[in-house]
């Protein structure tokens, strides 16, 4: 990459407990906090981890996220509607994605994980 | 670097029972034997599992072939510290450090932080990532 503030992309792809969620997290704070630019697109089974009760450590752990700096938060359309939920169900803002758009967002960034 | 070559970084989360180490340990020895450069093997998560002399498995050499690479190309062999805590995979100083009564870790591994890792992305000019990350 030769670049210490390239774009990484984050792509949380199932659904997690707490304790390994966490331990996924820790790859993505650290960029976060080294200077990459960090964003995060939840799809397939993803978007239940965006979608857990608003009290509780799991909620806490991702309404953090835009305090290290992780602002940037996209969901795929088509993973929600397929489980039925809706944007105003999950504990956090998010950008709504068409399978086009996340092209795009691949795109943009240097680094996929 | 010779012209043509191009030096990676590579991350592993699987674990030696799953596909994905035995996948990285057949791409990394195939980029070596064509000329390429391994900047640094990071194991994550259950990737740690790699780094246990005391992993027993039906395929048991895979420790030792990711130790004959090390030592034929000097590859740093790195253990994410954290994730080795908590599945109980330690160097001298991690026993110490948690008061445990042994050491675990492989010869030819280390441990050490993701801030590690991420120096070696920032000097790499290629990634590749074997297992889920999240």
């Amino acid at each position: 990459m030769k670049t210490s503030n390239g774009n990484l992309l984050f792509i949380v792809k199932h659904f997690k407990g707490l304790a390994q969620i966490r331990e996924s997290f820790d790859i993505v704070l650290a960029a976060s906090s080294l200077g990459f630019n960090v964003s995060l697109l939840f799809i397939d089974d993803g978007v239940f981890q965006l979608a857990c009760p608003k009290e509780g450590d799991l909620s806490a752990l991702l309404t953090a996220l835009p305090f290290y700096d992780v602002q940037k938060i996209y969901v795929a359309k088509e993973s929600l509607e397929e489980r039925r939920l809706k944007p105003q169900d999950l504990i956090l803002s998010v950008t709504c994605l068409l399978p086009n758009e996340m092209t795009k967002l691949f795109l943009d960034h240097n680094l996929v994980f | 670097m010779s012209e043509g070559s191009v030096e990676f970084a590579i991350l592993i989360t699987a674990s030696p029972l799953q596909s994905g180490g035995e996948t990285a340990f057949q791409f990394i020895q195939s980029v070596l034997k064509k000329g390429h450069k391994i900047r640094q093997i990071f194991f994550y998560q259950d990737g740690v599992y790699h780094g246990s002399r005391l992993i027993h498995t039906e395929n048991p050499i895979l420790i030792t072939r990711w130790q004959m690479l090390a030592k034929e190309y000097g590859l740093p062999l790195v253990l994410c510290s954290a994730s080795a805590a908590r599945r109980g995979i330690m160097g001298q100083n991690q026993a110490n450090y948690f008061e445990k009564d042994t050491d675990n870790l492989a010869e030819n591994f280390c441990i050490a932080s993701l801030s590690q890792w991420f120096e070696a992305v920032s000097l790499a000019e290629r990634v590749m990532v074997f297992g889920d990350v999240l």
